[in-house]
C-alpha cells in the first residue's frame, strides 16, 4: 500500500516543482478503521472502511491556499492543484503582508508505533467479542442500570508528510479507543457516567484492561448520582480532580497560548510572555513527547520536530504554541504545534497533551480547611472565549464539601471564569498525576489531545449549579 | 456516472445472495475563504466523493463504505458490508430498505449561481466584510471570520426500486470581532447561513459583529440569584440542540439514554409550547424532499401545545415499533445512518415585540450567546453554562453587558418556565426561533 501512497506523492511533488510557488506541503493518507457501538446486548452501530486523499498546501505570491481531493487519479490531482496554485495567486494579490515561514531543516524519517495486535488483522467478530465481554460484566452489577453503552474505536493511519524543501516523513499510527456510558434510572431519578480509554497502539492495551474494576468504577458512579441534588449556585473554593485540572489547562491556558490566536489579537494571553498570570504554584506544560501521549507525535504537520513546551513556570507566561508562520510574526522558534485532523485539512496551531504539573499536597490537607466548597471530577467537556478569557467546563460528578469532608452527591455542574483570575486563584496542588485522552475541537478540526494535572484548589470560583 | 457505480454496486450484492441492497452515493465541493487579523488568511478548496453500501441479509443489516470506484474494490465493499451483518444478531421485526413512495418537492435548496460562484467574488465579500468592521469603530482590534460555499449531490438507489437524486447549495458567512479599550477587551460575533448566497448580508453581519463587540465592553458584575431571563434564538438553539434536539430522538428513547423516554403524550412544556420540525420549508438549511434512507420528508409536530407528540425515527428505530419511519435519518457516505432534526422550528402562541418583553422586566438578563452547550446533558436534561455573551435588564432596559455569569438549569423545567417569545423570528442555521422570556432561572455570578 505505502509503495502506491509514495509514487502519488513523487509525482505530485515532481508537478508542484513545475509551478511558480514559494513553497508547498502535502499529506497524503490511508486510514483504516472501524468502529462499534454496542447498547443494552446488540450491536446498535458498525463502521468499517478505510479512505484515503491528499491535502496540499500552496504559498504563492505570500498567500496560502489548500487544496484537497480523495480520488488519487493524477489528473484530477492535478487539475485541483492548478486550482490551488491560482488560488494563492489571487489571494496574494489582496495581501498587505506577504506571509514567511521560519526556516527548518528538512527532515527523512520514518515514524512507526509498535504495534502487537494490529487492528487491521484482528476481524469484526473479534472485536464483537470484546465489547461483548465488557458489556456482560457491566450489565450484571446493579439491576438500576438501564443503559450500556460500549464504544469501540480503532484506526491505523499511513501517512506520508512531505513538501518542497526536501522533507519526506513517513508515518503509521494505530490508535485503540475504548468507552463505558451507563445510565442509572430509580425511582424517577437518572444518573449517568462516562469514560473513555485510549491508547496509540493496537488492541493488546485494550486485552490488558481490567474490565471488571473498569465497569465497577463506572457504575458506582452512575449509581451515586442517583442520590445528586442540585448544586448551589455562586462563589465557592472548588477542587478540581486530575481530569478537569487537565481541561482547565487545555481550555483556558492552552488555547490561549496558541501562536495563531495571539497573532491575531483574539488571546488574553497576547503581549504578557515574562510576566505574572498565575500564582507561584502553577507549571502548565504542552508535551508533544510525552511517552505515549494520546496528543504525542514526533514531528508535526510541517515536519518540524514537536518538544515538550514549559507554557506557564511558577506562575510566569513562558512559551507559545508555534507553527512555522507564527514563529516567524512572534519572533520564536517554530515549536511544532502544527496539526491537521487528517489530509482533508490544513494544518493549524493546536496543543498536544496540556497539563498543570502536580504539587506537595495531600488531597486530605487539601480539603481540611474548606468549610463550604464543591468538588468537581471527571469531564463533559469545555469550552473557552481566548479573547475575553472566559473558560467554561462541565463535570461529570461533584460533591458538596461541608467542614472538611466530602458530603452529598450534586448534579452535574459547570466551572466558569476568568482565566487570569482563576490561574492568580490556586492556591494548592496535590501529589498525584494522571493524564486522559480527549479529543480538541477548533476551526471544524478535531485532533486527538491529552490533558492531565493533580487535584487543584480553587478559590473564588463560579459554580453554575441551579440551587 | 454515479448512478453507473450504484447499479454495478447492486448487480455485485444480488448476485452475493443478500436480501436486499441499499447504495448511498454522494459528492461535496467546497470553497473556504477564511480571514484573519486583517487579511486573507488561506482559501480551501475540498472535493470528496464516495459510497456506503448497505446490505440486509438474514434479518441483520451491514454497511461499509468506499472511496475507490474499480471494479475490485466495488466488490469488497460489498463482502465488508456482508461481514458486518454477518455479526449483528437476527432482528425478526426487520423488514429491511425503504419501499419507492411519492417524494414531494422542496423549494430553494440549489442556486447554480451559488453551485458557481467564483473564488474571486468569495474573496472580495469577505474583505468587504473586513472593511466594513475596521471602518465601523477604532476599537475594532481584530477579526477572523469567512465565508464559505458548498455544493453537494446525493444519489440513492436500493433493490426494492427506490431512486432518487437530489443536489444542493449552501452558502455562509461569519465574522468575529474583538474591541479593544483601555483596560478591556471584548469580543462579538455574528453570522448568516442560507441556501442562496445571494441573500447573504454582508454590510449586516459585519455591522452586528461590531455591534455586539463594542457593546460589550466595559462589563460589570451583579448579584445572581432567580430571575427572568431572555434568551435569544443563538443561545437557545446551542443549549436545545444538544438537549432536547438529541433527546427527541428514537434511539435515544429507545435506548433509555434520554430525559424525553416514556413521556409521550404527556405534558412536558408550557402549553404555549409549540415545536415542529419541518424538512420542507422552504430554503432551510436541513431542507430536503426525502431522507438518507429514501423515505419522503414530512413535516412533523414534536411538542404541540405542551404535549410531547412524536419522536424522530428512521426505518430501524420505526420498524422496531411497528411504524412508519418519520423521514429522519441522516447521512453521509462514510457513515450509518443516524436520526436527527431538520430544522428546527419553535413557536409561542403570546408572542409580543422584543422591546415590549423587555420593558416589562424590572431586574433581569438578557443572553445572546453560551459558552460549553455542547456539554449540556441530553440523558438527563442537566446544563449548566457560561454566559458568552449576556446584559442587565434593569428596570426594562438593557443596562449594560455582565462580566462573568453562568445559568444553570434542566431543559424540562426550561419549556416549563416559557412566558412569551419576540415577535422577530430569527434564522439560526436550521433552528428558527425568536427571543424567548423564561421566569425565574437561576444565575450565578
Amino acid at each position: 500500500m505505502s509503495s502506491e501512497l509514495e509514487s502519488i506523492v513523487d509525482k505530485v511533488l515532481n508537478y508542484i516543482s513545475k509551478k511558480n510557488v514559494d513553497y508547498s506541503d502535502l499529506r497524503m493518507e490511508k486510514t483504516v478503521y472501524s468502529s462499534i457501538i454496542y447498547t443494552n446486548g446488540r450491536i446498535e452501530r458498525i463502521q468499517h472502511g478505510a479512505t484515503k486523499g491528499i491535502g496540499v498546501r500552496l504559498l504563492a505570491n505570500g498567500a496560502f491556499s489548500f487544496v484537497t481531493i480523495n480520488q488519487l487519479d493524477l489528473n484530477k490531482i492535478y487539475n485541483t492543484i492548478d486550482d490551488g496554485v491560482s488560488a494563492a495567486k489571487l489571494l496574494g494579490e489582496r495581501r498587505k503582508e506577504k506571509i514567511r515561514l521560519m526556516d527548518v531543516k528538512s527532515v527523512r524519517d520514518e515514524v512507526k508505533y509498535r504495534v502487537l495486535d494490529n487492528p487491521v488483522n484482528i476481524d469484526l467478530n473479534e472485536k464483537k467479542k470484546v465489547v461483548e465481554k465488557l458489556y456482560k460484566i457491566a450489565s450484571n452489577i446493579d439491576k438500576r442500570i438501564v443503559n450500556i453503552t460500549i464504544f469501540l474505536m480503532d484506526s491505523v493511519r499511513e501517512k506520508i508528510l512531505a513538501n518542497t524543501d526536501g522533507t519526506l516523513i513517513k508515518f503509521y499510527i494505530p490508535r485503540v479507543r475504548i468507552g463505558l456510558n451507563t445510565v442509572a434510572m430509580f425511582k424517577g431519578k437518572i444518573g449517568s457516567y462516562m469514560r473513555y480509554e485510549g491508547f496509540v497502539s493496537g488492541y493488546e492495551s485494550i486485552y490488558k484492561m481490567d474490565f471488571d474494576e473498569y465497569s465497577r468504577k463506572i457504575v458506582s458512579k452512575a449509581l451515586k448520582m442517583l442520590e445528586a441534588e442540585p448544586a448551589p449556585s455562586g462563589r465557592f473554593t472548588v477542587i478540581t480532580d486530575p481530569d478537569l485540572t487537565g481541561v482547565f489547562s487545555h481550555e483556558a491556558v492552552g488555547h490561549a497560548c496558541e501562536g495563531d490566536l495571539v497573532v491575531s489579537g483574539e488571546s488574553i494571553l497576547a503581549g504578557k510572555l515574562g510576566k505574572r498570570v498565575g500564582s507561584e504554584l502553577v507549571n502548565i506544560y504542552d508535551d508533544s513527547t510525552y511517552p505515549n501521549g494520546w496528543g504525542s507525535l514526533k514531528y508535526d504537520d510541517e515536519g518540524v520536530l514537536t518538544q515538550k513546551r514549559l507554557l506557564i513556570e511558577k506562575g510566569i507566561l513562558r512559551k507559545y504554541i508555534t507553527n512555522r508562520e507564527t514563529a516567524v510574526k512572534l519572533d520564536m522558534e517554530p515549536n511544532g504545534g502544527a496539526r491537521a485532523q487528517d489530509y482533508s485539512h490544513p494544518p493549524i496551531v493546536r496543543m498536544s497533551n496540556t497539563y498543570m504539573a502536580p504539587g506537595d499536597w495531600s488531597f486530605e490537607e487539601m480539603i481540611e480547611d474548606i468549610k463550604y466548597g464543591v468538588y468537581l471530577l471527571g469531564s463533559r467537556g469545555g469550552q473557552v472565549d481566548t479573547a475575553k478569557g472566559t473558560f467554561q467546563f462541565n463535570a461529570q460528578e461533584a460533591f458538596l464539601i461541608e467542614n472538611g469532608e466530602i458530603t452529598k452527591p450534586l448534579l452535574d455542574v459547570s466551572l466558569s471564569g476568568l482565566t487570569l483570575e482563576t490561574l492568580m486563584n490556586i492556591d494548592a496542588l496535590s501529589k498525584e498525576f494522571t493524564l486522559r485522552t480527549g479529543t480538541c475541537g477548533k476551526g471544524g478540526q478535531g485532533v486527538p489531545a491529552g490533558t492531565g494535572g493533580p487535584h487543584a484548589r480553587i478559590r473564588n470560583a463560579i459554580v453554575g449549579g441551579r440551587r | 456516472m454515479m448512478f453507473n457505480i450504484l447499479d454495478k454496486v447492486l448487480k455485485i450484492g444480488l448476485k452475493m445472495g443478500v436480501d436486499q441492497i441499499e447504495v448511498y452515493g454522494a459528492l461535496s465541493r467546497r470553497k473556504y475563504v477564511e480571514l484573519e487579523k486583517s487579511e486573507v488568511k488561506i482559501a480551501s478548496i475540498s472535493s470528496r466523493s464516495g459510497i456506503g453500501v448497505r446490505v440486509f441479509k438474514n434479518k441483520s443489516i451491514g454497511f461499509s463504505f468506499t472511496e475507490d470506484f474499480s471494479e475490485k474494490s466495488l466488490e469488497n465493499v460489498v463482502r465488508r458490508a456482508i461481514a458486518a451483518a454477518s455479526i449483528r444478531n437476527r432482528e425478526e421485526f426487520l423488514k429491511g430498505f425503504t419501499e419507492p413512495a411519492k417524494i414531494p418537492s422542496v423549494k430553494d435548496t440549489y442556486f447554480k449561481d451559488t453551485e458557481e460562484l467564483s473564488l474571486e467574488d468569495i474573496t472580495d465579500n469577505a474583505l468587504h466584510m473586513r472593511d466594513i468592521a475596521l471602518d465601523k469603530d477604532k476599537r475594532v482590534k481584530a477579526i477572523s471570520g469567512g465565508i464559505s460555499v458548498s455544493f453537494s449531490e446525493r444519489y440513492l438507489k436500493n433493490s426494492l426500486g427506490v431512486e432518487l437524486y437530489s443536489k444542493g447549495t449552501w452558502a455562509s458567512a461569519s465574522l468575529f470581532v474583538v474591541a479593544e479599550e483601555i483596560g478591556t477587551t471584548s469580543s462579538g460575533f455574528d453570522f448568516q447561513s442560507e441556501r442562496n448566497h445571494i441573500l447573504l448580508k454582508y454590510d449586516e453581519i459585519a455591522l452586528n459583529a461590531v455591534d455586539h463587540a463594542v457593546k460589550q465592553l466595559n462589563p460589570k458584575k451583579i448579584m445572581g440569584g432567580d430571575m427572568d431571563v431572555v434568551i435569544a434564538p443563538l443561545a437557545l438553539s446551542s443549549i436545545l440542540a444538544t438537549t432536547f434536539g438529541r433527546a427527541v430522538c428514537a434511539d435515544n428513547v429507545q435506548e433509555k439514554r434520554s430525559f424525553l423516554a416514556g413521556l409521550k403524550n404527556k405534558k412536558i412544556a408550557n402549553e404555549i409550547l409549540t415545536i415542529v420540525d419541518d424538512p420542507l420549508m422552504p430554503g432551510g438549511i436541513a431542507t430536503r424532499s426525502f431522507d438518507g434512507e429514501g423515505v419522503p420528508s414530512r413535516t412533523l409536530n414534536l411538542i404541540e401545545n405542551g404535549i410531547l407528540k412524536s419522536y424522530l425515527y428512521d426505518n430501524y428505530r420505526a420498524q422496531r415499533e411497528g411504524i412508519e419511519s418519520t423521514g429522519h435519518a441522516s447521512r453521509g457516505y462514510s457513515s450509518e445512518p443516524y436520526i436527527s432534526t431538520s430544522n428546527l422550528i419553535i413557536n409561542v402562541k403570546d408572542q409580543d415585540t422584543f422591546e415590549n418583553i423587555i420593558s416589562d422586566i424590572g431586574n433581569g438578563v438578557y443572553i445572546r450567546w453560551v459558552i460549553g452547550a455542547h456539554t449540556a446533558n441530553m440523558i438527563t436534561g442537566e446544563f449548566s453554562v457560561a454566559l458568552g455573551e449576556a446584559y442587565h435588564i434593569k428596570n426594562g432596559e438593557i443596562a449594560y453587558s455582565l462580566k462573568e455569569a453562568m445559568l444553570g438549569g434542566n431543559v424540562k423545567e426550561l419549556l416549563n418556565k416559557i412566558i412569551v417569545m419576540d415577535r422577530d423570528i430569527k434564522k439560526i442555521g436550521s433552528f428558527i426561533s425568536g427571543s424567548i422570556k423564561f421566569s425565574k432561572l437561576k444565575i450565578s455570578t
